[in-house]
C-alpha cells in the first residue's frame, strides 16, 4: 500500500509564452480564483518565444495573495543556486511564505551552452543539483551567523552572507526518472515531481517510488516527508473513453484517486493554457477526486 | 551644466523592508512620481541607526525579485532594480529578464547594471553589446558573441522589450564613470557618495563626475545629451525636506536639475514626505526649472543614442513629438521596432510610430503629424488590403492602445468599443451576455478601419452592415478636437463616418447596439464544379431566394491543373435550431456535387475565430480589385468564370449582403451601394494583369466596398460612391478637413471635382 496519506493537492502547469505577456499572469490568476493550490510555470531561459520565469513568478506574486507559486521546474544551470537561493528566499517573504522550489538539473544543454552556460554530462548535472541543493539549505539557514564556506565540485562559497531566511520552509520539488536522481530525491528533495507522459506505463511509478523510500530511509528520513507529485494533461470530455485522462469528470476522478491509492501521489498538477480548463479542473475534477481518495482512505483506514 | 533633460521625480526604496517598500511604490505610482528605483544599499538611515544591527546580518532581498514583485503591484511607475551584478554566462538569461519584465510590466521597466570585478569597462561593454544584440529580435541571425567574458554561440535573439529600454550605469569610480559615458543611457549616483564633510551634496565632486562621463561619451562620438542623469538622495540631505519647507527644498531640487541632475530619486518610504514632494515641492521645482531654462535658452530633450539616430527619417522631426506620445513612440532604432512594421498584408518601414492611449492621446497625435512633410497611417488592427495601415518613411498612429469593451447598458445591448481592438476580442466579450455584432469573416480584424466603411459579415443579411450597429461615434477631427457624432450630434459628420469615415477623423470610440444572438450554425461546404457559370447564377438565386436569416459567402482559389474548380460556401445561420439550420443550407447543398462540409452549433465568437496573438508579420504587395452587383447575371457569372480559370487571382470572394443591409436607405450612410446583394473581391499579385482580367468583369458591377479594394486613384475612388452621396462627402470634407490632413486612405479631397 503505497498511499502515504498526504493532503491532496492541485495545481496548474504553464507555458509562459510572451507573445501575449499576460497570458501567463491570467492563467496564474485564474488557477487562484479556481480554488487551485499551486501555479507553476515552465522555465526555459533559452526559449525567446517564453518570459523569464523568474521575473514572471515575482510579477505574479503581486498579482496572487493565496495560491502557492514554483517553477516547474527552475532551470538550474542557467540559474546558479547562491542567487537563486537568495532570490526564492526573497520572493518567499514578498509573497507572505508561497513560493515552493521545483528545481530541475537541466536537460537540454545545447541551448543552455548557446547562451552562455557550462555544459554537464548527465552525471556532472546530478551532482550539480544535489550541491546546489546543499548550498541553497545552507544559504536560507541564518540560524547561525557563521558565513558559508562550501568547497564542492560545482559550487565553492568562501564566506558567503547567508540569507535572508524565508518565511516558511520552502519545499524543493526535483523532478527525475533515473535511479541515480530517485536517490537523490529520497536523500534530499521534500518532492518528487515527475511529468507522467514521460513514463510508458504508470506502474513505473512503484519501482520509482520504492528508491526514493529505500533512500530516504538511508538517509534517516521518513518516506512520508517526500511528496510524491506528477504533471498530468488530458481532456475533458462528455464520455469516458479507454484513454488515460480522456474523458469525463468521474474517470479523472477514478482515475487520478487511483494513482494516490497504487502509488501514493498526492499533488496533481494540469497543463492547461486557457482559463477554462483550469477552471473546471480546479471546481469539478478536484473536489471529485478528495471525495474519490477520502473514501478510498476510509476504507483502507489510512491515517 | 544643464543638459535639458526633462525632470523626473522618483522615489527610491530599499529592498530589504518590502511591505513599506511597496507602500511607497504605490503611493508614488498614484502621485505621479515617474520611477521607483529599488534599491540594495541599506538607506542611510538603516546605517546610521544601530538598532539595524540587530538584524541577523543577513544579505539584502534580492533587488531583480523585489522590482519583479512592485511593478505586478504598481501600474504607471518605471521600475529599476539597483543594480543587478553581472555575473558569469548571464548576460543574455538577463537580457531576457529586463525584457520579460518591461512586456509584463507593459514598458515600464528600465535596467541598471553593475559589476564589482575588474576590467569593469570591459565587462560592461561586452554585457551591453549582448543585451541589444539579445533585445534585436528583428535580426533572424543567431547570435554569437566570443569576448573575454562571454560567450555565447548561436543563440536564438528576442523577445524585444515593450519599449526602448534605458541601460543605465552608476558608480564614481573612474572607470564606471568612464563606461557610463561610452555605454550607457543613463548614469546614476547615489548622495551617500557624494557627501561633504559637513554632510551636504558636494557640487564640485558632481561637477567632476559628470566632466570625466561627458569627456568619455564625446571620445566615444557620443552626445553627453543621450545620457541622463539621476540621483538617489536620502532626504535628510536636502535640509529644507527634513523641514518641510516647500519654497526652498524646490529651489535645491531645480539646483540639482541646473547642475545637471535632471532626474532625482529620494530614498524613502515615508508616504507623508512623498505626497509633500509631490503636491508641495515637485510643481514649483518644475516653474523653476522651466524658468531658469528659458532665461538661459536651454535646448530641451533628451538626445537619441546615436545609433538610433542615425536610422531616423530627415524631414521628421522627431524631438517635437508632444510628451504625452514620446514615451510610447517607436523608431527604427528601436529593439521592438519590428513588432510594429508588417501589417497583416504587407511589410513597411514607418519613420516613427506614435501609440496614444486616451482620446487625448490620438489628437496630440494627429495634431503634430499633420505638420510633418511624411505620410500619416492609421492602424487599427492591420488588416487593410489596401497597405494604408503601414508606410515608408511616414508615421503611423497606431490605436492597439484603445481597445476597450464596455457593455454601456446590457439590457438595450449598449456597448462601447475602442477602435484598437479586434474583432474576436469583441465577440469573446460580449458572448456571456448573448449579445453579438457582425463583423467581417475574420476575428483579426481590427474594429476602426472596418466600421468606418462598411462591414459585410455573417448576420449582414439578418441584421445590417457593421455599420448599421453605429449609435454614436467619438472622433478626433482635423482640427484635434475631440466630438461626439450621432443622429442628433453632428449628424452630418455621423452620416460620412459610417461608410467614408478615414476622410473625416479618427473614431476613438464606437458606441454600438448589439443584438441578441444565441447559438448559431456555421457551415462550410466545399463543392467540385464543373461549369462555374451556372454554378453562380444558382448560388446567386438561392442567395436572393433565401430567408435573411442565412448568409453565406464564397470563396475559390487558383485552379489546380488536373483538378476541379472547388468552390468554398461558408457562413452562418442565425438559428440554434437544426431543422431551421438544415432547411436553410439545403438549397446551397443543392448547388453542385459537395466535396466537403462541416456544420456545428457555435456561438458567434466561436465562427468568427480567434484574435490574433502578437506583432503582424506581413511582407509582400497583394493587389486586389472589388465591385458591387444587385444580381449575379449569367453574363456576370461568365466573366468571373474565364476571370477564375485564367490564374489570374489567387483568392476570390464573393461576399453577400440584401437583406436587412439593403432595407437601409442609399442616402442614411456614406456607404455605397446598398441596393448591393453581392460584393466581389479578387485578389492578385500584378496589378496590370489583375486589371486585365478584371475589366470584362467591371462592366456589370457598379461601386464596391472601399475596403476590399487596394487601387486609390481618385478616379477609382470615385466610382464607389453614386454622385448624390460624392457630392455630400465633398461638402462634408470641406466641412471637417478642408485642408485634407487625412488624406493617406481612400481620399475624398476637399477641392474634388463634384
Amino acid at each position: 500500500m503505497a498511499d502515504y496519506g498526504q493532503d491532496i493537492l492541485f495545481g496548474s502547469f504553464i507555458t509562459p509564452v510572451n507573445a501575449n505577456p499576460q497570458h501567463a499572469v491570467n492563467m496564474a490568476v485564474a488557477s487562484e480564483n479556481a480554488g487551485l493550490d499551486l501555479a507553476t510555470f515552465q522555465d526555459h531561459p533559452y526559449q525567446p518565444s517564453f518570459l523569464d520565469t523568474w521575473t514572471l513568478l515575482s510579477y505574479v506574486a503581486a498579482q496572487t495573495s493565496r495560491i502557492k507559486l514554483s517553477g516547474n521546474v527552475i532551470n538550474l544551470p542557467l540559474r546558479p543556486a547562491p542567487v537563486l537561493a537568495r532570490a526564492a528566499a526573497s520572493l518567499d517573504l514578498l509573497s507572505g511564505g508561497r513560493f515552493e522550489l521545483g528545481l530541475g538539473a537541466g536537460g537540454f544543454w545545447d541551448p543552455i551552452v548557446a547562451m552562455g552556460g557550462k555544459r554537464l554530462t548527465p552525471g556532472q548535472s546530478v551532482e550539480a543539483l544535489s550541491e546546489g541543493i546543499d548550498v541553497i539549505r545552507e544559504l536560507w539557514n541564518t540560524d547561525t551567523r557563521e558565513r558559508l564556506v562550501f568547497d564542492g565540485e560545482h559550487y565553492q562559497l568562501n564566506g558567503a552572507k547567508r540569507g535572508p531566511a524565508p518565511a516558511h520552509k520552502i519545499e524543493i520539488w526535483v523532478g527525475a526518472l533515473k535511479p541515480r536522481m530517485l536517490r537523490l530525491v529520497g536523500r534530499k528533495a521534500d518532492g518528487w515531481l515527475p511529468s507522467l507522459g514521460y513514463l510508458s506505463s504508470h506502474e513505473e511509478l512503484r519501482g520509482m517510488s520504492e528508491v526514493i523510500d529505500a533512500a530516504a530511509i538511508k538517509a534517516g528520513r521518513d518516506p512520508k516527508d517526500v511528496r510524491r507529485m506528477t504533471n498530468v494533461g488530458g481532456q475533458f470530455l462528455n464520455e469516458r473513453t479507454d484513454k488515460f485522462l480522456q474523458g469525463n469528470k468521474e474517470q479523472w476522478a477514478e482515475e487520478l484517486a487511483l494513482l494516490t491509492r497504487e502509488y501514493g501521489t498526492s499533488t496533481f498538477i494540469i497543463s492547461a493554457d486557457q482559463a477554462e480548463l483550469v477552471e473546471y479542473f480546479g471546481t469539478e475534477i478536484a473536489p471529485a477526486v478528495r471525495e474519490r481518495v477520502a473514501s478510498d482512505r476510509r476504507d483502507r483506514s489510512v491515517l | 551644466m544643464d543638459y535639458g533633460h526633462y525632470p523626473i521625480l522618483g522615489i527610491s526604496v530599499p529592498s530589504d523592508h518590502h511591505a513599506q517598500a511597496l507602500a511607497a511604490a504605490q503611493a508614488a505610482d498614484r502621485l505621479g512620481y515617474g520611477r521607483v528605483p529599488v534599491s540594495s544599499t541599506p538607506s542611510a538611515a538603516q546605517i546610521l541607526d544601530d538598532s539595524s544591527a540587530t538584524s541577523t546580518d543577513a544579505a539584502s532581498l534580492d533587488p531583480w525579485t523585489v522590482t519583479a514583485w512592485i511593478a505586478g503591484g504598481t501600474k504607471n511607475v518605471k521600475v529599476r532594480a539597483d543594480f543587478r551584478t553581472l555575473d558569469q554566462g548571464q548576460a543574455m538569461v538577463l537580457a531576457r529578464a529586463a525584457a520579460s519584465l518591461d512586456l509584463l510590466a507593459d514598458g515600464r521597466a528600465e535596467l541598471a547594471i553593475t559589476t564589482h570585478e575588474d576590467d569593469v569597462v570591459d565587462r560592461l561593454t561586452e554585457a551591453t553589446a549582448i543585451i541589444k544584440a539579445t533585445w534585436d529580435a528583428a535580426s533572424r541571425v543567431p547570435l554569437s558573441f566570443v569576448g573575454d567574458f562571454n560567450r555565447v554561440s548561436e543563440a536564438p535573439r528576442g523577445p524585444a522589450p515593450a519599449h526602448a529600454l534605458s541601460i543605465w550605469m552608476g558608480g564614481v569610480s573612474e572607470p564606471e564613470l568612464v563606461a557610463a559615458g561610452e555605454l550607457a543611457d543613463g548614469w546614476i549616483v547615489n548622495a551617500q557618495d557624494l557627501l561633504a564633510a559637513d554632510g551636504t551634496l558636494d557640487t564640485h565632486a558632481l561637477a567632476q563626475h559628470l566632466s570625466t562621463v561627458d569627456r568619455a561619451a564625446v571620445a566615444m562620438g557620443r552626445d553627453p545629451r543621450e545620457i541622463r542623469r539621476n540621483i538617489v538622495v536620502n532626504p535628510g540631505v536636502i535640509e529644507a525636506l527634513a523641514e518641510r519647507e516647500a519654497r526652498r527644498a524646490a529651489q535645491a531640487m531645480a539646483a540639482l536639475v541646473g547642475a545637471g541632475i535632471a532626474e532625482i530619486s529620494l530614498a524613502t518610504t515615508d508616504i507623508e514626505l512623498i505626497e509633500f514632494v509631490a503636491d508641495q515641492v515637485w510643481p514649483l521645482s518644475l516653474e523653476l526649472v522651466a524658468a531658469q531654462r528659458d532665461a538661459d535658452g536651454t535646448v530641451v530633450g533628451v538626445a537619441k543614442n546615436i545609433v538610433a539616430r542615425a536610422q531616423r527619417t530627415s524631414g521628421v522631426d522627431y524631438d517635437s513629438v508632444p510628451a504625452q506620445l514620446r514615451d510610447r513612440m517607436v523608431e527604427p532604432g528601436d529593439p521592438h521596432y519590428g513588432n510594429f512594421t508588417s501589417t497583416y498584408m504587407r511589410g513597411g518601414s514607418p519613420a516613427l510610430v506614435l501609440r496614444p492611449r486616451t482620446a487625448e492621446d490620438v489628437a496630440a497625435a494627429v495634431t503634430w503629424a499633420k505638420t510633418q512633410p511624411v505620410e500619416m497611417s492609421i492602424r487599427s488592427a492591420g488588416h487593410g488590403i489596401s497597405g494604408k495601415s503601414t508606410n515608408r518613411g511616414g508615421i503611423i498612429i497606431d490605436l492597439r492602445e484603445l481597445r476597450e469593451i464596455e457593455i454601456i447598458d446590457e439590457s438595450a445591448g449598449l456597448v462601447r468599443v475602442g477602435p484598437g481592438a479586434q474583432w474576436a476580442e469583441v465577440a469573446a466579450e460580449l458572448n456571456p451576455y448573448g449579445l453579438a455584432i457582425s463583423s467581417g469573416d475574420s476575428g483579426s480584424v481590427g474594429v476602426g478601419g472596418l466600421a468606418t466603411v462598411g462591414g459585410i459579415g455573417f448576420f449582414s443579411r439578418d441584421h445590417g452592415l457593421t455599420i448599421d450597429y453605429i449609435r454614436a461615434l467619438e472622433i478626433v477631427t482635423a482640427d484635434g478636437r475631440i466630438v461626439r457624432a450621432s443622429e442628433t450630434e453632428n449628424p452630418e459628420l455621423f452620416w460620412g463616418m459610417r461608410g467614408a469615415g478615414p476622410n473625416f477623423g479618427i473614431v476613438t470610440s464606437f458606441e454600438f447596439q448589439a443584438r441578441r444572438v444565441g447559438l448559431i450554425g456555421f457551415a462550410q461546404l466545399q463543392f467540385a464544379v464543373d461549369d462555374l457559370t451556372a454554378f453562380l447564377v444558382d448560388f446567386g438565386q438561392v442567395v436572393e431566394d433565401s430567408e435573411r436569416d442565412v448568409t453565406m459567402f464564397l470563396v475559390m482559389g487558383k485552379p489546380q491543373p488536373g483538378q476541379p474548380l472547388i468552390a468554398q460556401v461558408y457562413g452562418a445561420v442565425n438559428s440554434s435550431d437544426a431543422e431551421v439550420i438544415v432547411d436553410r443550407l439545403q438549397p446551397f447543398a443543392n448547388l453542385a456535387p459537395m466535396v466537403g462540409q462541416t456544420v456545428y452549433l457555435t456561438t458567434y465568437s466561436g465562427a468568427i475565430g480567434a484574435p490574433h496573438v502578437g506583432p503582424q508579420q506581413g511582407q509582400g504587395n497583394p493587389v486586389s480589385r472589388a465591385g458591387a452587383a444587385r444580381h449575379i447575371s449569367r453574363e456576370l457569372a461568365r466573366e468571373i468564370e474565364v476571370l477564375i480559370r485564367s490564374g489570374q487571382t489567387y483568392f476570390f470572394q464573393i461576399r453577400t449582403a440584401g437583406g436587412a443591409a439593403s432595407d437601409v436607405d442609399e442616402e442614411a450612410t456614406a456607404f455605397s451601394p446598398r441596393d448591393a446583394q453581392f460584393h466581389l473581391l479578387a485578389m492578385g499579385s500584378s496589378m496590370p494583369r489583375l486589371e486585365r482580367a478584371w475589366e470584362p468583369l467591371a462592366e456589370h458591377l457598379s461601386g464596391y466596398y472601399l475596403n476590399m479594394d487596394t487601387d486609390l486613384h481618385p478616379e477609382r475612388v470615385r466610382a464607389a460612391f453614386t454622385q448624390a452621396t460624392w457630392d455630400r462627402l465633398v461638402a462634408l470634407k470641406q466641412e471637417w478637413d478642408p485642408q485634407n490632413v487625412f488624406r493617406d486612405n481612400f481620399n475624398i479631397a476637399p477641392d474634388a471635382q463634384v
